[in-house]
């Protein structure tokens, strides 16, 4: 039994006169809890549902969508999609579809694996474990938290189903099953206020939330971190030597790299356009997005199938210093005349899909991390994400929670309020030291990533030293 | 209260403009999501949530029509339309509160998801505080925010737009690059109603664009720039400024360089101003923030938190912002909020939960979308504008960088922002050195608001916001 009307689906295919067509049926349910200072300050279900068309028709592309599924009503989107395509106003052909590179399409039903369904987990439940995590980081036993003067905690998951159909042969029922828990404590000191955050997104059931820590103990580390960061100071900005924890690795790996290498982003000219092949990094920079979540499972960015119906694959980005792939949708694989990677991705059924990254991180090398700190003489150990931005001329920046100073080899002063950046290939070859895979983790999966719409992606890595210019006061 | 009381309340744009009518009101609710009256749908999400033992019951809905052309390479990219609709219940039940959505106005669907909102408030803990707006006065109409001539833009109107924008940044200096951008037109209609007396409709219309990319030129690039424009009408729709200002602005970055660490005068222009400010601002005059003491501005009500130079006003009145419309969230009537007076702390902004729980009236700063239960924010945020000509503000400068955009971090609760200044220029002396490249900037935005030293004249409207230059003193800008 499929939740949608597959045979009405497939004749609204049939009906069309563009020379490609694509349907994609979504449904989503999220659920989200947020508890302020002991009080719910949200408790919500949206769901939300429909069918998602786009058509490729005189070698341009038009989108609509609706969320009525009748025979009528697919029709009408479906002849407003035409439509849209049929624009005469281009100003030149540089954007016309020369052709969709061929794929590993799929057909069947994909799932990630699941442990403990978050359906079977009750509202009480959910809002229970919000309500003791906030009140762990507000009131907790733990002396050291004592300055936690508000606190929050937020549960969210979202269930998908989709089904997406292209008149070239896709013909996938996709499952997913991603939530989310983070606390956010805020520390105060008279007039002083400071805020830190700490939390968890998996791709997966309850159980693999919770497999690693409870929320229990993910409320003390943000209570603590509050705590720790109230005295810290702005640093002094300067180019210097820093580490990256596997956060900010992930947000390395996504802000700095990433990005200038989407296919869409190269084609309108990114600093990657012309660099495929040649030595963009250190060579101990291996750096790879995946749809699957490789080397630790239930990262948040795990994409089994595009939204084109593409099986999603692994990519190695940069391989050992070489900028080897861009990450790529059937359009530009075809002008590209390589395989399609799998990351045309749409947030709900009224999105387009578009060029996005899942799971992209630093592949692990041999270093400690003790050796890599001890040999700094002067830098900064940068610890948890916060924001990252990157433009196409390849100045990027984000964001860390903690900057501990680095002298002689010891790690000494917390700083806070600190932002990272460079330029893109400098930083990269800057790197000259990876940590090995026991250290390597997922980070970035609460956080989401904008480029027209929002999408979860993931990030990491081990502990990576390069530099770049850290912000602060002179 | 009776149900049969409550015409007082309705919003009449709906009878000002020519594409509706009060008779819309009279319709049956249909299968067809399309026709289906808002208020009609809303008064029966709401009745059938009493029915299931709610004390005070709100139903927000809307309709969209939208159009987006997008931009690409320097080309048109694809042109989507799609029309969003959907109803959110909040329901308050034993002073719990639930909430739910769904994205369909179908009765069926519509009473799935009032069930729903009824088992989140049955699962939640009680909070005292939780009430609903009660209907007191006939809400103004507020005019001028509704074009129906909107409603009849093509798709081909819409392609034609986004490209006359990417035209004119091209011809405007063969350097240009245009890496994205879009024009979007969109036709709103939504509704709240609740249990208390609250009925409010109308129907809000805007159009947005916006242009982003560099200049190239013999393998230098320029700084990334973005330029925004909106409108509520087709009259107020200039693409061609727009692409103009962004043009010139990267071309004027070409042949930036490397300047040097200083601590000097930072000169805010409106787009780093939304980048920088709005939301610390926003965040400190919340006034959850504020009863949950995150706000750095509590306890400073008739307090000093910014310089004698800075008023700020939030006016949802203010028709040539896109944050205006008649009411809020939970239907309470919009209205002109002064929230900093010449530097001092006059008032937060509120919904009517925070009203509440402070014993006073909402300020009608209820915000959010179908999906969601009303949170706090501004509507419009209005900056004053100052007494100085920005070219005379420059002249006054010994050693500054003019920040064109913000690219990084700012901490809202305790206003500590570092990131990257882009399309910065140097200014010594009094005047424009060069551009700058690769060059951070960090201080905190709350001492910032108090070393505001001058304050243009001239004032830019950029979307929800209607902003001067500023200049600040004592901020620290870093290169590598």
């Amino acid at each position: 039994m499929h939740m949608v009307d597959m045979d009405m689906l497939h004749k609204v295919l049939d009906a069309s006169s563009a020379q490609y067509t694509e349907l994609r049926y979504h449904t989503r349910t999220l659920n989200e809890i947020r508890i302020v200072d002991g009080k719910v300050e949200r408790a919500r279900s949206v769901i939300k549902s429909g069918v998602g068309i786009r058509v490729l028709k005189y070698g341009r592309w038009g989108v609509s969508s609706t969320s009525i599924i009748t025979r009528d009503e697919l029709i009408r989107a479906l002849e407003q999609a035409i439509k849209s395509a049929s624009v005469k106003s281009y100003g030149s052909d540089t954007n016309t579809v020369r052709g969709l590179a061929e794929a590993r399409l799929a057909r069947g039903l994909f799932m990630p694996e699941i442990n403990g369904r978050l359906e079977d987990h009750s509202i009480e439940e959910k809002v229970m474990i919000a309500r003791e995590a906030e009140r762990e980081a507000r009131k907790g036993k733990d002396s050291k938290i004592k300055t936690v003067s508000s606190a929050s905690c937020t549960y969210r998951e979202m269930i998908d189903a989709k089904v997406i159909l292209s008149s070239d042969g896709a013909s996938a029922e996709v499952h997913d099953s991603k939530s989310e828990i983070v606390v956010t404590a805020i520390a105060g000191k008279g007039s002083m206020k400071v805020s830190a955050s700490e939390g968890i997104c998996v791709t997966g059931g309850w159980d693999d939330l919770f497999k690693d820590k409870d929320h229990l103990a993910i409320a003390r580390e943000a209570a603590e971190k509050a705590t720790r960061l109230l005295n810290a100071k702005q640093p002094k900005g300067e180019r210097t030597t820093i580490i990256l924890d596997p956060a900010m690795v992930g947000l390395l790996a996504h802000e700095a790299i990433g990005h200038v290498v989407e296919a869409d982003f190269v084609l309108s000219g990114s600093i990657a356009r012309d660099l495929l092949g040649k030595k963009i990094a250190s060579e101990l920079v291996t750096l790879v997005d995946s749809g699957t979540s490789n080397i630790v499972p239930n990262a948040a960015g795990t994409t089994l199938v595009d939204d084109e119906g593409v099986m999603a694959r692994s990519v190695r980005i940069i391989d050992e210093g070489i900028l080897s792939s861009y990450l790529h949708n059937r359009e530009s694989a075809y002008l590209f005349g390589v395989e399609p990677t799998g990351n045309a991705r749409a947030f709900e059924y009224d999105d387009e899909p578009l060029i996005r990254m899942r799971n992209t991180y630093v592949e692990p090398r041999d270093y400690s991390l003790d050796e890599m700190i001890k040999e700094v003489n002067h830098g900064y150990m940068l610890k948890g994400a916060r924001n990252g931005q990157a433009d196409a001329n390849g100045e990027f920046m984000f964001g860390a929670e903690e900057a501990y100073l680095i002298e002689h080899g010891e790690v000494k002063e917390l700083f806070k309020g600190v932002s990272i950046s460079g330029i893109t290939m400098d930083v990269l070859k800057s790197v000259d030291a990876v940590s090995s895979s026991k250290d390597f983790r997922y980070d970035i999966g609460t956080g989401y990533c904008g480029k027209y719409q929002p999408m979860k992606v993931d990030g990491g890595g081990s502990y990576i030293r390069c530099t770049a210019i850290v912000g602060g006061v002179q | 209260m009776s149900r049969n009381s409550k015409k007082r309340g309705m919003i009449s744009s709906r009878s000002s403009s020519s594409s509706g009518s009060k008779d819309n009101h009279k319709k049956k609710t249909s299968a067809k999501d399309t026709d289906t009256d808002l208020l009609e749908i809303c008064s029966l999400a709401v009745n059938e949530a009493l029915r299931l033992g709610a004390s005070e019951v709100e139903a927000y809905a809307s309709r969209s029509m939208n159009i987006t052309a997008y931009i690409e390479n320097n080309d048109l990219k694809h042109v989507k339309t799609n029309q969003p609709l959907g109803i959110g219940i909040r329901v308050i039940l034993n002073k719990a509160s639930g909430f739910a959505s769904v994205n369909m106005l179908d009765v069926g669907k519509v009473k799935d998801a009032v069930y729903n909102a009824v088992s989140i408030a049955r699962a939640c803990p009680t909070d005292r505080y939780q009430r609903l707006p009660t209907n007191k006065d006939r809400m103004p109409i507020l005019n001028g925010i509704y074009d129906k001539e909107v409603d009849n833009l093509t798709v081909e109107d819409i392609a034609k737009y986004a490209n006359d924008m990417l035209n004119t940044a091209k011809e405007y200096d063969a350097r240009v690059t245009v890496d994205s951008g879009l024009f979007e037109s969109s036709s709103v209609e939504h509704a709240v109603y609740n249990s208390n007396g609250i009925e409010a409709w109308e129907r809000v219309s805007v159009i947005s664009w916006s242009i982003m990319g560099m200049a190239r030129d013999d393998g230098t690039v320029s700084n990334f720039d973005v330029q925004i424009g909106s409108s509520h009408s087709i009259k107020g729709v200039d693409v061609i400024a727009t692409a103009k200002e962004f043009a010139s602005s990267v071309v004027g970055s070409l042949n930036s360089r490397k300047g040097e660490s200083f601590k000097g005068m930072m000169i805010v222009t409106p787009n780093a101003f939304l980048e920088l400010f709005k939301e610390p601002i926003t965040f400190a005059i919340n006034a959850f923030n504020v009863q949950r003491r995150a706000s750095r501005f509590a306890n400073m009500l008739g307090k000093r938190v910014a310089a004698d130079t800075v008023t700020i006003v939030d006016d949802a009145t203010y028709t040539e912002g896109i944050g205006a419309s008649s009411f809020d969230r939970e239907g309470v009537a919009h209205r002109r909020n002064v929230i900093v007076e010449k530097g001092i702390l006059k008032t937060f902004i509120h919904n009517t939960y925070t009203a509440s729980k402070a014993g006073r009236e909402s300020t009608g700063n209820a915000a959010g979308g179908i999906a969601s239960p009303p949170s706090i924010d501004t509507t419009n945020l209005i900056v004053d504008g100052g007494d100085m000509k920005y070219e005379d503000m420059i002249r006054e400068v010994k050693h500054g960088i003019i920040v064109n955009r913000f690219s990084g971090n700012v901490s809202s609760v305790d206003g500590i922002f570092s990131g990257v200044v882009k399309g910065g220029q140097l200014v010594i002396d009094g005047g424009v050195a060069y551009p700058v490249k690769e060059m951070m900037v960090a201080g905190n935005i709350y001492s910032a608001l108090k070393d505001v030293y001058m304050v243009s004249k001239e004032r830019r409207l950029v979307l929800d916001s209607l902003l001067p230059y500023i200049a600040v003193d004592n901020v620290s800008f870093t290169t590598g």
